[in-house]
């Protein structure tokens, strides 16, 4: 059986999908499990964190890891989660900067581990092996954003 | 394919045309997010990735970088394989930002020119404003240069043969000692640590280790001891007289026994403690202790602050009339074990005749572990009913409980507690 629900991005779209997809997302499965009590079919969910461009980007990521293992609760410990990065991921992330970081902001607000995992790794990866200089200048195209440099 | 974009707005809004259109606009609008613009969760999440050597370089970058690696190096320090096999990261990270550090917590491994080379980093770069040092499985002997003139805390876990350490020299201003299953202590205990006013030793090796260092250190304020005795030993009552005797200023005692055969049952002279003000018991042994009640239950008039952690059958009217004697007892706090959870320590009729006869009683607390809040919400309701309209407040709430070494996995590990008070009332006190 599938369960339609809409989430409505910043910029006022609406977008349809199941809910067991956006589930992935914690943010939205406690909405769904303790706000509408499991009685979610076709409900509208604001996420004003999330532009429109952001949000269907996760959400062909969503799509494309639904039959993914549920990652185990370690009760309390973090233990990170070995995540595969497959090549799909690395095609996925061939973006630019912008929206990557934007993945990782809407990966934390919208509480999705698997995605906040692949995408931070790849932000790791442009940092690893640079020089501070070098890391002010591939992160960014305007220097005064960093303020007060050492 | 299941998601599409509609737009309910527009009866004919979703075609791929206007889409486009509007995905293009929102990348250009995008483009504008930097890093810089992502929170500190993230930042964190991202620098984990990052080996010691790039957290170095970000550093560099900015200070809020610098802050957030920082953040993530304190947490990456707990891991002991970060720095046993990446020593050499470990090194120019500390030449960079060791000035800065308050804490420091140092893993060593099995090399000893290794470790040789963290110490002597760590005695060059870290010493100007270092306050608490922690040092892990320090197992040869390695010699410090230069003493560490500030820090006032220091932790040895799992160290081995450190005799050759003179604590008083290289910690000249050393106030809390902390071992926690130190071996070998032999040599080393005789030494005195004329500052130190605390000691904690976890997991004791020996009684007699126990007793030297005591015996050289009569300045002690605040001892605490934590037992895990294997099969067969006994926490014997001599103990407590050494301590006793040794430690004419001891104010605060806290004794943590676990799976502990039973308290001895020697008899020998009253125990005094004439300063002792706090004191603290913590079994997890679960069956009766009323002997180590008994025993402390003696003479100790200047107590102001009692608390006790035993398995519910043990608080029984016994220990209640025994706790009675301290007549200066100005708090009281229980932490009923979670073993049998339909049973509450003394009835409440029992607390409220307590706390109406100790005339400098100003608190009384109860104290749950997280698991028990079944048990909490019952006693809860029971006590509220028992001090309605009386000059006591009572009061109940949810906090963090105190960090306990957990040695199967070596961190520190919190849990939650739930807390009920009963406060006496200051305006009509």
């Amino acid at each position: 059986m599938s369960n339609m629900i809409y989430l409505q991005s910043s910029d006022g779209d609406i977008f349809e999908t199941d809910a067991q997809i956006a589930k992935c997302s914690g943010t939205i499965r406690f909405m769904l499990e303790d706000c509408y009590m499991g009685e979610y079919e076709g409900v509208l969910i604001p996420l004003p964190n999330v532009n429109s461009a952001i949000l269907r980007k996760v959400l062909k990521w969503a799509d494309h890891h639904k039959d993914d293992p549920v990652p185990i609760e370690d009760d309390g410990h973090s233990v990170k989660q070995v995540s595969v990065f497959s090549s799909w991921d690395a095609e996925f992330l061939e973006v630019d900067q912008g929206t990557l970081f934007g993945l990782v902001q809407a990966a934390n607000y919208l509480d999705i581990q698997g995605l906040l995992d692949v995408t931070c790794k790849t932000v790791a990866n442009k940092i690893s092996g640079k020089t501070a200089d070098d890391i002010r200048n591939t992160l960014t195209t305007n220097q005064n954003k960093f303020q007060d440099f050492i | 394919m299941k998601l599409r974009s509609t737009k309910r707005q527009k009866e004919s809004g979703g075609s791929p045309h206007v889409d486009r259109k509007k995905l293009k606009l929102d990348n250009s609008e995008e483009s504008l997010k930097k890093i810089v613009d992502l929170n500190n969760d993230c930042l964190d999440e991202i620098f984990s990735y990052l080996s010691y050597d790039d957290l170095l370089s970000a550093c560099q970058v900015c200070q809020r970088f610098q802050n957030r690696a920082r953040n993530v190096f304190r947490r990456k320090c707990h891991d002991m394989q970060m720095f046993s096999v990446k020593a050499n990261e470990s090194n120019h990270l500390l030449r960079r930002i060791g000035s800065a550090l308050s804490k420091l917590e140092i893993f060593f491994c099995g090399d000893i020119i290794k470790n040789q080379q963290i110490i002597d980093i760590t005695t060059k770069y870290c010493v100007e404003n270092l306050k608490e040092l922690t040092l892990h499985c320090l197992t040869k002997r390695n010699k410090l240069r230069k003493s560490f003139s500030q820090v006032n805390k220091l932790t040895l876990s799992y160290c081995d043969m450190i005799g050759c350490f003179k604590l008083a020299k290289w910690f000249p201003n050393l106030t809390s000692l902390t071992f926690n299953y130190t071996k070998n202590l032999k040599k080393y205990m005789k030494q005195s640590i004329p500052s130190m006013h605390t000691l904690n030793i976890n997991y004791l090796a020996s009684q007699m280790e126990t007793i030297t260092i005591l015996l050289s250190n009569p300045q002690i304020k605040n001892l605490s001891l934590n037992f895990d005795a294997p099969i067969g030993l006994v926490i014997k009552r001599s103990l407590l007289a050494a301590i006793d005797n040794a430690l004419p200023e001891l104010e605060a005692l806290n004794l943590t026994i676990h799976r502990v055969d039973n308290f001895g049952t020697e008899n020998s002279s009253l125990l005094h403690f004439n300063s002792l003000k706090s004191l603290k018991i913590e079994s997890y042994a679960d069956y009766s202790n009323t002997a180590l009640i008994n025993l402390l239950a003696i003479s100790h008039t200047n107590l102001e602050r009692l608390q006790l952690r035993f398995s519910d059958l043990t608080l029984d009217s016994h220990s209640y009339s025994c706790i009675t004697k301290y007549k200066n007892l100005r708090e009281l706090h229980l932490m009923p074990t979670v073993d049998f959870v339909n049973v509450v320590p003394w009835t409440t009729e029992e607390v409220r005749s307590f706390v109406r006869r100790s005339r400098q009683l100003i608190e009384m607390t109860y104290i749950f572990a997280g698991e028990a809040q079944l048990k909490f919400s019952r006693t809860l309701a029971s006590i509220r009913t028992q001090f309605f309209e009386s000059s006591w407040n009572v009061k109940s709430k949810k906090r963090c409980g105190p960090k306990v070494f957990d040695t199967s996995d070596g961190v520190d590990a919190v849990q939650n507690q739930f807390v009920i008070s009963i406060l006496k009332d200051a305006t009509l006190a």
